[in-house]
């Protein structure tokens, strides 16, 4: 739409952003009178090159660079493991910078103008005003594949409690995590040290009832939060080939996580398979070191779920524990290190 | 015929100064080409094509 490049004439002269002009970010032509000829030398994305913003934020631009949203290493990094030498250099030749980078964050994609995806060009977020932030139009477009919905309850089921209480992206993820640190290039989202945890607005033993209190003290250091508390079904994805996406399909699954294989979580299935990355010539050799499961964060926390209200679900009926028989056809070596079943507790 | 060509030739400089001026003016202000189509509605809808769709992968 066009509106999505309409500039609020209000802001000009009052935003010290406009006061060098247009050109001073955009280049392209001051003085053309078409559009073709205004817009030669055009750059569309100036915050792709974070140090247009560096010459006043410096601050943020340079350790910005070693964020994941800039670096998209956290990508490199989850398949890497399965790659040889060899396999990781073509991988970072062929696919890398091409197909992973191309969905980094620039500044404005959170600042300035919602991100383009699938095509589709919103526009400028406010009448090209530089907002502090505006989950709706930014973070929601890039992780519109699951956390967006799930958190806002689009994908059927009730919002995330925390949702209905008016809390938003921005409440949890603190910036900290988003323009890096500067020191050392992050690899995986564990590695951001402002990440939120549960436990930093939930401290053990705040609980006011017996059942909490009793239900949290016997699980502590064994289950994570997400194991009784996610909502329900979160989206899984199926089958990635490089340049044609994969599939999804709603699904819970519970086992052990594969970072500490020892606390049983939700766990998300990832897209990599066999041949994900066959049309470039990558078999992946280490392919059986790493698991098709991940620990997945779901976005849809509930007070009361079927797991809060029996306790039986999990030690008698053992539900939607990862078994030998349920994992995935052709997966991983891997995956059964993740396999758990729990011990019955009924006298 | 003197003075008409001296008032013709006056009347010139001075148009000329006017544009002059008129220009410097417009050329100093803040990018008046970006912001004159940028604010203003009936222009940009004019110009807006819209775009075509190719396949894209979000992060989730
Ligand atoms: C000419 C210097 C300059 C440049 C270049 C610049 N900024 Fe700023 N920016 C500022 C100043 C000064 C402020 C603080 C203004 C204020 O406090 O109202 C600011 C504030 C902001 C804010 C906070 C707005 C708010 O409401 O609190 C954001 C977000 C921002 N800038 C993003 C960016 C981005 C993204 C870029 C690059 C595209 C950028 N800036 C480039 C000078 C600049
Ligand atoms: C993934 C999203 C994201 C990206 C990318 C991002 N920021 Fe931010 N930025 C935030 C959030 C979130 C805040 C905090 C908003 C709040 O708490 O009100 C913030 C705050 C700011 C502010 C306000 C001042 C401050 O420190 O609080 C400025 C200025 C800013 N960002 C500039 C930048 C610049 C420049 C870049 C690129 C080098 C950038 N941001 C990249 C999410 C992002
Ligand atoms: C331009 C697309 C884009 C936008 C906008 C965006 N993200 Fe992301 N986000 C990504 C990608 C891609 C990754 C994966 C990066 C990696 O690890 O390779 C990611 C990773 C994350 C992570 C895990 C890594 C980390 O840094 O903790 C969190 C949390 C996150 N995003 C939250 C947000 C929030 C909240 C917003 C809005 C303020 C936001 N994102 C805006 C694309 C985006
Ligand atoms: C301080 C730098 C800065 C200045 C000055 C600036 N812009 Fe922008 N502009 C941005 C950023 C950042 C984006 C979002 C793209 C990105 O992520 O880099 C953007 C995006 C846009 C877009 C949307 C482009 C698209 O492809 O959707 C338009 C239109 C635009 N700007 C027009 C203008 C006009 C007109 C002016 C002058 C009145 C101007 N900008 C001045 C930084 C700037
Ligand atoms: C109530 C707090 C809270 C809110 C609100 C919240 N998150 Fe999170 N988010 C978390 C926690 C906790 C994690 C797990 C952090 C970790 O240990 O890696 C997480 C992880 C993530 C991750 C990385 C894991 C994954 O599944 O990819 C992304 C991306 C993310 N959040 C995006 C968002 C977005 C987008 C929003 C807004 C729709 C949002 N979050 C709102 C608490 C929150
Ligand atoms: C930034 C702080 C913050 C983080 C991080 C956070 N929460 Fe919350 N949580 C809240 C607030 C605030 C409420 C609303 C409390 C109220 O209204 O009584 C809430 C409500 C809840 C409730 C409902 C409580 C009730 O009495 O109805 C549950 C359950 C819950 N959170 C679980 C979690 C879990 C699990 C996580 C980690 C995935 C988490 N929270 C992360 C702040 C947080
Ligand atoms: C074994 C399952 C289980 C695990 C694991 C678990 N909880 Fe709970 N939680 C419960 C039960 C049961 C209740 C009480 C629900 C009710 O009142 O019906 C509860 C209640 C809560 C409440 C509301 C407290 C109140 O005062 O009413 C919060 C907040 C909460 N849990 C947070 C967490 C956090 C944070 C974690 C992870 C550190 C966690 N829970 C792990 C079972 C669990
Ligand atoms: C989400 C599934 C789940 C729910 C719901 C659940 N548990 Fe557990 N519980 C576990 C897991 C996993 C362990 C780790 C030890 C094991 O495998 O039994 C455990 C451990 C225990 C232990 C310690 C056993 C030992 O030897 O370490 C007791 C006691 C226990 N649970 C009682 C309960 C009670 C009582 C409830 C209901 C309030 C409950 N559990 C609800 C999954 C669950």
């Amino acid at each position: 739409m066009y509106k999505g490049f309409m500039v609020d004439k209000s802001i000009l002269g009052k935003d010290i952003h406009f006061d060098e002009g247009c050109g001073s970010c955009h280049g392209g032509n001051e003085k053309g009178v078409t559009k073709e000829t205004a817009h030669r030398g055009l750059v569309t994305r100036p915050s792709n090159q974070a140090d247009t913003c560096g010459k006043c934020h410096e601050d943020i631009a340079k350790p910005f660079k070693t964020s994941l949203h800039f670096t998209t290493e956290g990508q490199r990094h989850g398949v890497s493991g399965r790659f040889s030498h060899k396999e990781l250099k073509t991988f970072n030749e062929k696919v890398f910078e091409k197909s992973c980078r191309t969905c980094h964050a620039s500044c404005g994609d959170c600042h300035v103008k919602a991100p383009v995806i699938g095509g589709i060009n919103t526009g400028l977020i406010r009448g090209h005003r530089f907002v502090r932030k505006d989950e709706g139009k930014t973070c929601a477009l890039c992780h519109g594949g699951r956390v967006y919905p799930e958190f806002t309850g689009e994908y059927g089921g009730n919002a995330d409690i925390h949702y209905q209480k008016g809390m938003i992206c921005v409440d949890c993820h603190k910036k900290e995590g988003f323009h890096g640190d500067g020191t050392t290039i992050l690899r995986t989202r564990k590695e951001v040290k402002e990440r939120p945890r549960c436990t930093h607005c939930h401290p053990p033993g705040e609980a006011k009832t017996e059942k909490a209190q009793v239900a949290h003290k016997t699980h502590s250091g064994k289950l994570s939060c997400y194991a009784c508390h996610a909502g329900g079904s979160y989206r899984n994805c199926y089958d990635c080939h490089l340049g044609k996406g994969a599939t999804a399909k709603p699904g819970f699954v519970l086992g052990l996580n594969p970072r500490d294989k020892k606390t049983v979580t939700t766990l998300r299935i990832i897209p990599t398979v066999r041949d994900t990355f066959a049309s470039a010539g990558i078999a992946m050799e280490g392919y059986d070191r790493l698991p098709n499961y991940w620990d997945a964060a779901p976005h849809n926390i509930k007070k009361r779920t079927e797991r809060t209200r029996s306790c039986d679900v999990c030690h008698e009926e053992k539900k939607d524990f990862l078994t030998k028989e349920l994992l995935l056809k052709n997966g991983s070596k891997a995956n059964e290190g993740l396999v758990y079943t729990p011990k019955s507790i009924a006298k | 015929m003197k003075t008409r060509l001296g008032l013709s030739l006056f009347a010139a400089v001075l148009i000329f100064f006017l544009c002059a001026g008129y220009l410097a003016r417009a050329l100093s202000s803040e990018s008046p080409g970006c912001v004159k189509c940028h604010t203003d509605e009936q222009i940009l809808k004019s110009l807006y094509t819209p775009p075509k769709l190719g396949p894209s992968e979000g992060e989730g």
